[in-house]
Parts: C-alpha cells; structure tokens; sequence
C-alpha cells in the first residue's frame, strides 16, 4: 500500500536535524578565501573612479591630434623630405614626386584641368601661406564619397579664388564607399588622367550638428548612498549605505561638434543607516515590584557620524509609560538595572537635495546610432527634506530630523554615457555615474562627512 | 551550546570582521548547516562546496542581519539561497540529465533496522533524486515554500513544480517500498 502524502513529507522533514561533521579543509578554503576578499578590498567607486580615468584618458589619446596633421600634410601635396619618405613606401610609383603630390583628384575632365593647376601652386603656396590646410574637411573628403562636382562655382568665380580655397571647395574624391578599407592605399585610375594614388582614412563619425544644437533630457536611477567621514567624527556607530533613487531634467546646448553644456535641476537623496547601540531598563512602580507592573525603557543614541537626530517632543512625555503619564500627580520611582538589549534598532537618515548641475559633456566617438560620451561637472545643493526614521519592533516611525545639515553644498560629478539614437533625435541614454560632495554637509558634526553616491541614470533625450 | 546573548555577541563581532568570531560561528552552526547542504547535493564533496560558499555568502552579509528572528534561521535562508542561484546557473545542464535511477535497486545508507528509516538513509534516498526534483522536494517539503515561490526562485512554471514534486514525491515512496519488502524478506 502507498503512504501517504503527508506521511511521506513527515519522515523526510527529519533531515531537518541532520548534522554532519565537515572536514577541516573546508574551513581552511573558507580562511584563505577570507583572507583574499580583505586584502584586495576597494571600495566601488574607487572601482568606478579608475574606469573613468581609464576611458578619460583613451578618450584623450584618440583625440591627440599629431596623426591627423601628418597625414593631412601628405594629402593636401605639402611635402618635405621626412614625410615624402614615409609616404613613398606605400606607393606603387614613387618615381615621379608630382605624381606622388597629386593625390588629390577630380572626377570630371574639366575639374582635372583645374586640379592640375592647383596642384602645380600648391606646393609653394602652402609653404609661403600661415593658412593651415583644413585638414578635417579633406579627411572627411577623402573618407566619404563626397558629391561636390556638382556644387562647382562658375568658372569666373573659381579664378579668383586662391589656390587654397580651391583645393578646399573642389577637392573631392568619388571612391567606392565598399571597396575602400581605412588605412588602404587608393590607386585611383581614369583613362583621362595619369594614375592618381590617394591614402584612404578611417571615417570620422561627427555628429550631423556641429554647434547650436539643443538637447533636453530626462533621467531616473535607484542610487546607492554612503558618505566619506574624515576627522573626530563619532566612532564606533555600525553605520551602512542607503539604497534610494534620483533623477532630474537637463538641457545641454552643444558648442561644437564634440562639446556640449549641460545643466538642469535634479533630486538626491542621500543619507545613512544606523544600527545604534540600544540599552534597556527594566523599571518597577513604587507600589508594585512585580515582574508584571514593570516595564522596560529603551535608550537609542542618536548621535553618530552624522550629527544628533533632533527630536520635536521628549521621549518621555510622548511615552505610554504608564509612570510617566501617571508622573504629574503621583510620586514615581523606579528601580532599574542597566541591561543590554537584544532588540535591535535601525536609524534611517534621509537628506534630500535639489541639484543645479553644471556638466560638460564630451563626445568621444559614435558608430551609427551609438554615441559615447564623457560628462563631468560640478553642482550645487538645496536642502529640501531632512527625516530620520526609527525602526524598532517591527515599527517604523519618525523620530525627527539630523541637526546642523547644510542648506546649501557642493559637489562633483562624472560618468560616462552610451547613447542611442532611435527615431529622429529621440533617443535613450544611459549614464553611470559617480556624484560626490566636495563641501562637508553637516556644520554641527565634529568630523567632516561628505556624502557620495552611485547610481545608472537611465532615460531619454530629445535633439533639436 | 551557545546561549542567544553568546550567539549574538559572535554575531556583533563577525559584523566587525574579526576572524575569531568568524572562526567561532562556523564551529558553532557549520555541522547544522552542512547537515542542510547534504540534501541539496548528490555527494558530500558537493554538498561541502555548498557549505564553503554559503559561509562566505553569510560573512559578506553578516552586517545586514538586524537581529530580528533566529541568526540560524537567517544564516540557512542564505545558504538555501545561494544553492538556489548555484542550481539556476547550472540548469540548462540539469534539464537534460533529470533520469531517475532505476527503482529497483537497494536504498543507500547503513542498513534498515526497522521500520522507520533512519536519517542516513532517507539522506541516501534523497540525494539520489535528479537535481531539479531535489531542488523542488527540499524547497517544498523541508523549508516550506509554496510552489509560487518555488516557481520563481528556479525558473520554472508552477505546474512544473507541482509535477515535479509530484514524481520526486512517488519515487521515495516506491523506493521506501521497496526497502521494506527486501527487508521482509530478509527475516
């Protein structure tokens, strides 16, 4: 016959108090692995510092311009000795230096007479000029298949221009957008003209608008709070980070191609969790030393690295003692005996600021609809919410606010954000971002605590 | 054994990192809570892993335990939870070994006495179930979760659940069957 469910689940709810003896090696792996996790402890942001430097300083490398300039001076036929040697090698036919010069081409037999005169004055011209040649604008030439033949200026107006201002209008090359890898060598044959080589560059992906643009946006992320203590600040306080939200509004106006300004408004929390030291006292009536007519008083310290927790009303008057209520008109004495408590209590300190941030915001590069930008910035603090939370017994309540918080601080911030672009200039950002408080926030506070905080602002943005 | 004021004096000190106080808890709930490890592993040298990894996971958190309820109590949730995550990480694989042993065969442990089994061989029994069942059967019978809960901390649908209990459920019974007939016949 087939026992039972019940019966079943009821011999097997014996495992319950099973107790099995490990062997010794697992505590020695435990040991070890304890001893790891304490030596190489680094603090998140740390973590989220050194990344930032880490894509700061590739950011700052791709945008070191010295590469840009040699290989602008080979195009535009502005030649030297050095620079001839370093080109020549990647040429097929080094042996007519004209030839080498002239890699600028056009696509139309009329517009290669005109070349080849600007070619001819080139030379010297540049040399004999301040003008630096646009190198940015023949790049680009070169690494997308321009159509500017089309846009030529009549005849009249192209001779008066200098030879300069020609090379920069009417120097487009038409490549084959698929045949062309960046960094290949271009041999670019016409039946019309001599063979032509050109250095093909990898695509610049600038945004569309170079300045004038404006950009609004919304964010939101959950946030992990905790603060830096430095000085006398109170020690021996178990005290822990706090999981809250921000989020704001921005406009950003862009300034150039790569650059843009950020400001806004937006809201912080920040604050900490407490675990005090609680202390009970176990308090008899004068008339009645029973175990039932006493009662037990806790004492919770509200002071920690963060300032006193102000409270509006005594504990004592607002208590439900009965001693205490009865107090105004009978004699109340109590015996007591200082004792610890079990029972633990939690202090949740909340501080709320409204942030004007002043960000710049640096783009570092974009590959199709995904932009990669850097921001960093300072802000400045309103306070606008001050509470602190008692959570004892199950019970939550508000036991007050932290004395002597700044009504007014200042912080710093930097993250790093992915964009998307997905319809029009409607788009997703997402930002990781790392905010810390450069002025001490508590003025009563005997230490200095400034708060820092975490968060993945996440939301969306509108380009004009 | 420790009363509740030494427990949570332990406890107080692990929250600070002292490795004594870490070294004293492990002393004090370690067999308690590989006794818990075993029944969620097919060997001991699993379940052992189990034990290892869930104390890191309890000294990671030890600060977040606020003294309300039993610390046992909080510190198996931690464990369980852990083994949980560690099942979900392997159970692409696991669904496609979950073949239940022959029913025939002997039950594992010391020998049956009489008629109760003893806690060795349920043990045996137990792990001897495809991870999955096991992972329901535990949940469901030994920490009392409801197969909502179960349902979502593995993955699967609550119909799954039910049906795996279901079968991990018959299978101990047959196999506990079994057991008595062979004893029987030994008398």
């Amino acid at each position: 016959m087939m026992m039972s469910e019940e019966h079943t689940d009821k011999l097997f709810k014996e495992l319950n108090r099973l107790e099995v003896q490990p062997s010794d090696q697992v505590w020695a792996n435990i040991d070890a692995r304890l001893s790891q996790k304490k030596k190489r402890v680094v603090p998140l942001f740390w973590r989220w510092g050194m990344a930032a430097s880490v894509l700061l300083l590739v950011g700052l490398f791709l945008m070191m311009p010295g590469e840009e300039v040699r290989e602008t001076a080979h195009l535009t036929g502005k030649s030297n000795a050095s620079e001839n040697k370093e080109l020549q090698p990647l040429m097929e036919k080094p042996e007519d230096p004209e030839s080498a010069e002239e890699v600028v081409v056009a696509s139309s037999g009329s517009e290669r007479h005109e070349l080849q005169e600007v070619s001819g004055e080139t030379e010297a011209k540049i040399e004999d000029s301040d003008e630096t040649v646009d190198a940015p604008h023949l790049m680009a030439s070169l690494s997308e298949p321009v159509m500017a033949a089309e846009d030529l200026s009549s005849v009249d107006e192209d001779q008066q221009r200098s030879p300069l201002q020609k090379i920069r209008s009417n120097t487009h090359v038409r490549l084959s957008e698929s045949s062309v890898a960046p960094g290949e060598l271009v041999k670019l044959s016409d039946s019309n003209v001599p063979e032509y080589f050109g250095l093909s560059l990898p695509p610049r992906d600038l945004p569309e608008k170079s300045s004038g643009g404006v950009v609004l946006s919304g964010e939101y992320s959950p946030t992990y709070v905790y603060r830096d203590v430095s000085g006398s600040a109170v020690s021996g306080m178990n005290e822990s980070g706090l999981m809250t939200s921000g989020g704001g509004f921005n406009v950003a106006v862009k300034m150039n191609a790569r650059w843009q300004i950020e400001t806004g408004v937006k809201y912080a929390m920040l604050g900490q969790e407490v675990t005090p030291q609680t202390e009970g006292r176990t308090m008899y009536g004068m008339a009645d030393f029973s175990a039932e007519n006493s009662v037990t008083l806790q004492e919770v310290k509200l002071n920690n690295s963060l300032g006193v927790i102000e409270r509006d009303v005594s504990p004592a008057m607002n208590s439900d003692v009965r001693e205490f209520q009865n107090a105004s008109n009978a004699i109340v004495e109590m015996k007591s005996e200082l004792s610890y408590t079990n029972e633990s209590s939690v202090l949740e300190q909340n501080i709320s600021y409204l942030q004007v941030p002043f960000t710049l915001r640096y783009q570092l590069l974009q590959q199709g609809p995904v932009l990669l930008s850097l921001a960093g910035g300072v802000g400045a603090n309103w306070l606008v919410d001050n509470a602190a939370y008692l959570e004892m017994g199950g019970q939550r309540q508000n036991v007050g606010q932290t004395g002597g918080v700044a009504d007014l601080s200042f912080s710093t911030h930097a993250g790093v954000a992915v964009s998307v672009l997905l319809y029009r200039g409607l788009g997703v950002r997402m930002e990781p971002r790392f905010n810390y408080f450069l002025s001490d926030i508590s003025e009563d506070s005997p230490g200095k605590f400034r708060p820092y905080s975490f968060g993945v602002f996440t939301g969306l943005f509108y380009e004009w | 054994m420790s009363g509740a004021n030494d427990i949570y004096e332990i406890v107080v000190a692990c929250q600070k990192g002292e490795r004594s106080a870490q070294k004293a808890l492990y002393e004090l709930f370690a067999p308690k809570m590989l006794g818990v490890c075993m029944r969620y592993a097919s060997n001991r040298e699993t379940a052992e892993d189990f034990l290892q990894d869930g104390f890191i996971r309890v000294f990671d958190n030890i600060e977040k335990f606020r003294f309300k309820g039993s610390f046992e109590g909080w510190m198996r949730r931690v464990i369980v939870n852990m083994i949980i995550e560690s099942f979900r990480k392997r159970k692409i694989e696991t669904e496609l070994t979950d073949n239940f042993p022959d029913g025939d065969g002997e039950v594992p442990g010391e020998g049956i006495e009489d008629q109760v089994p003893s806690l060795g061989e349920l043990l045996g029994l137990i792990q001897q179930l495809p991870e999955r069942y096991r992972m329901v059967f535990n949940l469901y019978v030994l920490e009392e979760r409801t197969h909502e809960q179960i349902a979502e901390e593995l993955g699967i649908s609550v119909g799954t659940s039910k049906s795996n209990l279901s079968r991990a459920r018959k299978w101990l019974q047959e196999r506990l069957r079994n057991a008595k007939k062979m004893e029987a016949a030994k008398i």
